[in-house]
């Protein structure tokens, strides 16, 4: 009963967030009130980082438990159940149902939700045992005016030539709305994708003169457009999507896992596929794209001044430099890729990405990022 | 192009230890296939359109890949002359001739054997290489002829008899060609009871490999039927058969079928491979694991002029175009299948000729 509402209660939490921006910036020190308030050793905080991996990967929340932090424990491991049951349903589903084409979405979803809280609980669970009650970090409670990025890419495909990429974007906010372009040109081939991405955040951090946010928690309604010309291998792509893509901060879930967020994102694209062959009229294929993606991400210091946020995340897409992993066996061809991208700034305006995705190709790579707005 | 990619692996690999060239284990096997000693005669199918079952001293036992094949054989100088020969997976009609003057071919009786069984006594010339061509009388003939495709029978073999006895029941059609998933995992004792279960077709069966044949030992499924990237041309049209099981084509097969393509640019071509480039229902996912890749090999098949493409591994039944290429995915075999489509187990019958092409292709329930 009072696991069903604690789940409840979450839920409503995560789902429900339209609150006063101003009233909702005063709330964090309420919740740091519910921490359980003993410091344990550091045998036993050593001991809960092995229990949280061994058994851990097992029963999530175990680290907690051995921490003295029953409430954390049982909140996780409720997380992991609900992922466990929601990918089982999901894939049993698929399975029994032949994957048809009419209920294929939306349980492909619900696996994917499911095998993400089955993740996110378990990653929880070693962060909140290793990282200490004061956790590793905060987030921007502000957005940066604009955000510009210049890097480079280097992409293993052993099916296509490409290698080295310039990778050029910048994020330009203004109140709830945001537009991002981006451009990845090839260095050593004729490749290049240009994306637009415009944003809407219902809930979220916004930029000045904006209230401050809650936390880091948000959600946002995305749409986009991608041309990718594969000019030496005779076809381009054009690609419209539409998607949901937010981030909660798991303290709203339980207090001890204060700085970790967990990222989620939905929508679907509709591709086309224009190939380019000398004589021919091919005309164009036309694809359907499922989208989805979450992640477990922590936030370093504070990235207002000195800091930034890591995030580990799996991402459906089978369309993009990464695409889908490549298995051997019963899963060929069904899941997308695994991707870790850092962000840090060791002063106010300039900062660098990290990131390194596997998929069917190796994306490994290093921006420069330069940012302009009030962060506080 | 080619490199070592798990060498090369950067940082993003230890994320999941992950590998990108999980067909080329397959793609080298393939190398293989065809090439045996039986005894003190060097045996080698060009090609590979043969996997070398057995192979002793006077003896050697093929199972066939294509319609038409042909053998090379060297005895060693002062090496025994004779060879039995035996041959599993053959068309009913097929003739095996030597073309040196000096080597000659008997056909013995088989008794109790399937049409698709035969065997040969072959007399060789010491220390000389004999070329033998297997392939029946009208294998370079032209006109209208018929074959018959079936894939993802799986968990269904159980099943498989009746599907059997309809294509039997055509006798127009000359062979049944396959995109894969004959079994639930690929083990040993699933292979066997499939090649069992070919005793009962009256036509050979040609057929690539899925992923469900990748669960014991990948390449077991070689030791069998031999290579999952192959071609053949019968009556003036080229068949390809991939190997996309691992929802993705080694790059070295890669370079086999830019050959192909050229070679077959003027011809009929059609292509069949078990997870198709791209699934017609996209948010479902069960094309390649890279949707780019797909684009490229579709643009090569454009690009070669292809006629027409078949695929398995959605349970159901789709017709439709990829890159302006016919396309057939027929998973009609009898694993468990796409439900509330209306579509049950089901082959395809194909229709073609080397001067029109493809005139039809027809789906014939089952149930």
């Amino acid at each position: 009963m009072r696991a069903r509402l604690v789940l409840a209660a979450s839920l409503a939490f995560a789902v429900a967030p339209a609150r006063d921006a101003a009233a909702r910036a005063q709330e964090p020190a309420k919740a740091s009130e519910a921490r359980p308030a003993p410091r344990p050793s550091a045998p036993r905080r050593a001991a809960a980082v092995a229990a949280s991996v061994v058994p851990g990967f097992a029963a999530h929340g175990a680290g907690h438990y051995v921490l003295g932090d029953p409430r954390t424990g049982s909140r996780l491991l409720i997380m992991e159940g609900a992922g466990l049951g929601a990918a089982g349903i999901g894939g049993l589903s698929l399975f029994l149902t032949g994957a048809s084409r009419y209920v294929v979405a939306p349980l492909a979803l619900l696996t994917i939700a499911g095998a993400g809280l089955f993740t996110v609980s378990w990653l929880a669970d070693i962060y909140g045992t290793a990282a200490g009650p004061e956790g590793t970090g905060i987030p921007l409670l502000l957005a940066p005016r604009l955000e510009t990025e210049l890097g480079y890419r280097y992409v293993y495909d052993p099916q296509f030539s490409y290698r080295n990429f310039a990778v050029y974007g910048f994020d330009l906010r203004y109140q709830a709305l945001a537009l991002e372009p981006s451009a990845f040109i090839g260095l050593d081939d004729g490749n290049a994708r240009y994306r637009l991405l415009g944003g809407y955040r219902l809930f979220g951090a916004r930029p000045a003169p904006a209230a401050p946010a809650r936390d880091g928690s948000r959600l946002d309604l995305q749409a986009a457009v991608t041309h990718h010309r594969y000019d030496s291998d005779g076809f381009n792509t054009f690609t419209l999507e539409a998607a949901v893509d937010g981030r909660i901060d798991l303290e709203r879930w339980a207090p001890a896992l204060r700085g970790s967020f967990a990222d989620f994102g939905a929508g679907a694209a509709l591709q086309a596929y224009d190939y380019d062959v000398p004589g021919l009229e091919l005309g164009t294929d036309i694809e359907q794209l499922l989208l989805a993606r979450f992640g477990f991400g922590i936030y370093l210091g504070d990235p207002a001044t000195r800091g930034g946020e890591v995030v580990f995340y799996y991402d459906h897409r089978h369309d993009d430099f990464a695409a889908g992993l490549k298995l051997t066996g019963l899963g060929s061809g069904i899941p997308g890729h695994f991707g870790v991208e850092a962000r840090y700034y060791p002063m106010k305006d300039f900062g660098f990405l990290l990131e390194a995705q596997a998929g069917s190709a190796y994306v490994t790579g290093i921006s420069l990022l330069y940012r302009v707005g009030r962060l506080r | 192009m080619r490199r070592s990619t798990c060498g090369s692996a950067i940082l993003a690999a230890s994320l999941l230890g992950g590998c990108l060239d999980v067909a080329e284990e397959r793609a080298q096997r393939d190398l293989e296939i065809g090439k045996a000693q039986a005894g003190a005669v060097a045996v080698e199918v060009v090609d590979g359109l043969a996997a070398v079952r057995a192979a002793a001293d006077g003896e050697l036992l093929l199972w066939v890949s294509a319609p038409a094949i042909r053998l090379r054989l060297t005895p060693a100088a002062g090496a025994a002359r004779s060879l039995r020969l035996t041959a599993f997976n053959v068309l009913p009609d097929v003739e095996l001739g030597a073309k040196q003057g000096r080597t000659s071919v008997t056909a013995e009786p088989l008794e109790g054997e399937p049409r698709t069984r035969k065997r040969w006594r072959v007399e060789l010339e010491p220390g000389v290489t004999s070329e033998l061509a297997l392939a029946p009388s009208d294998a370079a003939a032209g006109g209208p002829w018929r074959f018959a495709v079936l894939s993802d029978i799986q968990e269904a073999v159980d099943r498989l008899q009746d599907i059997h006895r309809r294509i039997n029941a055509d006798p127009s059609i000359r062979f049944l060609l396959g995109a894969g998933d004959l079994t639930e995992r690929g083990h040993a004792d699933e292979l066997e009871r499939y090649q069992n279960e070919l005793r009962a077709l009256d036509v050979p069966y040609y057929t690539t490999l899925g992923n469900h044949e990748l669960g014991e030992n990948p390449t077991l499924w070689h030791d069998y039927f031999g290579r999952g990237n192959f071609h053949f041309v019968f009556r003036g049209v080229t068949f390809t058969l991939l190997d996309s099981a691992s929802a993705t084509i080694d790059p070295t097969a890669y370079d086999w079928l830019d050959g192909w393509l050229a070679e077959a640019r003027e011809r009929v071509h059609l292509v069949a491979m078990h997870i198709p480039p791209l699934d017609p229902i996209g948010v479902r996912g069960g094309g390649f694991a890279s949707k780019n890749e797909a684009a490229k090999l579709l643009t090569r098949l454009a690009n070669g002029k292809v006629d027409l493409t078949l695929y398995g591994h959605i349970h159901s039944y789709y017709g439709f175009e990829n890159a302006g290429i016919p396309a057939h995915i027929s998973g009609g075999g009898g694993a468990i299948p796409e439900r509330f489509d209306n579509v049950g187990r089901h082959f395809l019958v194909v229709d073609v000729s080397a001067e029109g092409g493809v005139s039809n292709v027809q789906v014939v329930e089952v149930d």
